[in-house]
C-alpha cells in the first residue's frame, strides 16, 4: 500500500468514515503493525488535544459574553435593567389594570385585616425540591447513601414518616452532612411535628448552603403551628436581609401577618 | 431573539452546530436572565455563582449539539438548556455541600449527555499541542484553529481559505496533523518533558 493511500485510510479512520468491514481490517492491521498503531495513537492524542484547547478557548469566549451581559444587565438579583426598552402604550392597560385591582385588594385586605395563618402557609408553601440525589442511581450499595436515597425518594413521594425514618437513620450515620436536616425538617412540618422540626431546622442551619432554605421553612413552619410571633419575627429577619433569597415572599408574608 | 427567530428545530440545531459565535452569543443572551431569577427563586444558588453555571449549562448544551449526542428537539431549546441546567445546580449543591452521593449525575431529557466535556478536560495533551500550534507555522495553524477552536465545517474552511472543495480542505487538514505530528516527533527526540 502507498504511503497515499495508508493516509487516506488513517484520515478516514480518524473521521469515522470507515465501513464496519474497512474498520475491522484496519484494526487487524493496528494489531499487526506496531510503527502504524503508534502513529495512530499520536493523531487521537493530538485531536483529543486540539479539541481540548478547543474547549479551552470556547470557554474563554462564553467567559466574555458573561462579562458582556453583566454590563448591560447589571445583578441578577435586581432582575437586570434595560434601559433601552421602549414600553408601547398598550402596555399600560395590563399595568393601569393591575394597578386598581391591587388597590381594590389593599382595600379588602384593609378592612379584613390579616390573612388566616393556614391560608398564608397554603399560599406560600411548596416542598423544597430535591437537589442531592439522582434519579435512577443504582450505583449506590453504601448503607449510608442507601438511607439517604431511600430518605430522599420517599421525601419525594410525600411519604413522609418513611422520609423521617431514613433521614435521621442517615444524619445518625453521618452528622456533618447537616444539610440533609433541611429534608428531615420539612418532612417533620409535614406531619406537624413541629418541635422535632424546629431541631432538625437549627441543624440544617448550621450548612451555609441551605441555611437561607431552613430559615424561609422554619418560619413557614411556626406559620403552620399557629406560633405567630416567632414566625412573623423570622420573616421580618429574612425580610430585612437584601441577599435572601426570599426576601420579597418574607416581606408580603410579614405585612399579611402584621 | 435566535431560538425564536429559528422557528424549524432542525434549523436551530444546524444554526447552533455550524459554530456562528454571534449567533451563539444571542442564544446565551436570550435565557441568561431568566435562567438566573430561576436558580435564585428555586434553588437559592449564590448570585456570583449564577454566571459559572450558566457558562457550564451552556457550553454542555453547545457540545450536546456539536457532538451529535442532542439531533432531534423534542422540546423547546430552552427545555434542554434548563434541564442542564439543573443538573449543573445539582453537581453545585454536592460540592458546596459536600454531599458525597455519588452516580452519574442524570439529565430529565434522553439524549443529552451531561458529562460530554470531561474527555475533554482529561487529555494529556492539551498544554503540548498549544505550544505545537505556536510552532507550526501557517497555513497549519489557522486551518486546525478554524475546525478545532471555531469548529468550522471543511465546506466554511474551504471558503474561508479559498480552496477548491472541502474534499481538498479536509486532506489539508490531516496534511497539518502529520505536520503536528512530526513536532512532537521532534519534541520527543530533543526530550522535551512536555512532549512525551
Amino acid at each position: 500500500m502507498s504511503t497515499s493511500d495508508s493516509d487516506n485510510e488513517i484520515q478516514r479512520f480518524l473521521e469515522g468514515d470507515l465501513s464496519p468491514e474497512e474498520l475491522k481490517e484496519f484494526e487487524q492491521k493496528l494489531s499487526q503493525d506496531p510503527d502504524l498503531a503508534r502513529e495512530v495513537r499520536d493523531y487521537e492524542r493530538l485531536v483529543m488535544g486540539l479539541e481540548a484547547a478547543g474547549l479551552d478557548d470556547f470557554r474563554s469566549e462564553v467567559k466574555g459574553w458573561e462579562a458582556g451581559y453583566h454590563a448591560k444587565h447589571g445583578p441578577d438579583r435586581e432582575g437586570g435593567k434595560d434601559d433601552n426598552k421602549v414600553i408601547p402604550i398598550t402596555r399600560y392597560i395590563p399595568i393601569a389594570a393591575a394597578v386598581a385591582l391591587l388597590l381594590f385588594a389593599g382595600i379588602y385586605f384593609y378592612l379584613n385585616r390579616s390573612a388566616a395563618p393556614q391560608t398564608l402557609y397554603a399560599t406560600y408553601y411548596a416542598p423544597y425540591p430535591d437537589m442531592l440525589t439522582d434519579r435512577g442511581d443504582t450505583t449506590i450499595n453504601k448503607s449510608g447513601r442507601s438511607m439517604l436515597l431511600a430518605g430522599i425518594e420517599a421525601y419525594n413521594t410525600e411519604n413522609f414518616q418513611l422520609a423521617i425514618d431514613n433521614l435521621q437513620a442517615y444524619l445518625k450515620a453521618e452528622p456533618d452532612q447537616k444539610g440533609v436536616a433541611l429534608y428531615l425538617a420539612i418532612s417533620q412540618m409535614e406531619l406537624n411535628r413541629f418541635e422535632a422540626a424546629e431541631e432538625s431546622f437549627k441543624t440544617a442551619r448550621e450548612d451555609p448552603v441551605f441555611r437561607q432554605q431552613a430559615e424561609w421553612y422554619e418560619g413557614l413552619s411556626n406559620l403552620k403551628a399557629g406560633n405567630l410571633p416567632k414566625s412573623k419575627a423570622i420573616f421580618k429577619d429574612i425580610a430585612e436581609n437584601p441577599s435572601h433569597y426570599r426576601q420579597e415572599d418574607a416581606r408580603r408574608l410579614w405585612n399579611s401577618l402584621d | 431573539m435566535p431560538g425564536e427567530r429559528i422557528k424549524d428545530s432542525d434549523d436551530l440545531l444546524i444554526t447552533i452546530k455550524s459554530g456562528d459565535r454571534k449567533f451563539l452569543q444571542q442564544l446565551y443572551e436570550q435565557y441568561r436572565q431568566e435562567f438566573g431569577q430561576w436558580a435564585i427563586k428555586r434553588y437559592n444558588i449564590d448570585e456570583d455563582m449564577i454566571g459559572e453555571i450558566y457558562q457550564r449549562t451552556f457550553i454542555a448544551l453547545y457540545y450536546n449539539i456539536k457532538n451529535e449526542k442532542l439531533t432531534t428537539l423534542n422540546s423547546s431549546i430552552k427545555t434542554y438548556l434548563f434541564a442542564i441546567g439543573k443538573n449543573q445546580i445539582r453537581d453545585y449543591f454536592k460540592s458546596a455541600s459536600k454531599l458525597s452521593v455519588a452516580g452519574e449525575t442524570e439529565v430529565d431529557i434522553d439524549q443529552l449527555d451531561n458529562s460530554i466535556l470531561d474527555m475533554y478536560d482529561q487529555s494529556d495533551m492539551k498544554e503540548t499541542v498549544k505550544l505545537l500550534l505556536e510552532k507550526i507555522g501557517e497555513p497549519c495553524k489557522t486551518v486546525l484553529e478554524l475546525f478545532y477552536f471555531k469548529h468550522y465545517s471543511m465546506d466554511s474552511i474551504a471558503v474561508e481559505l479559498d480552496y477548491k472543495s472541502e474534499q481538498i480542505a479536509a486532506k489539508r487538514k490531516f496534511i497539518c496533523l502529520k505536520q503536528l505530528r512530526s513536532l512532537l516527533e521532534e519534541g520527543r527526540l530533543n526530550g522535551l518533558h512536555t512532549m512525551n
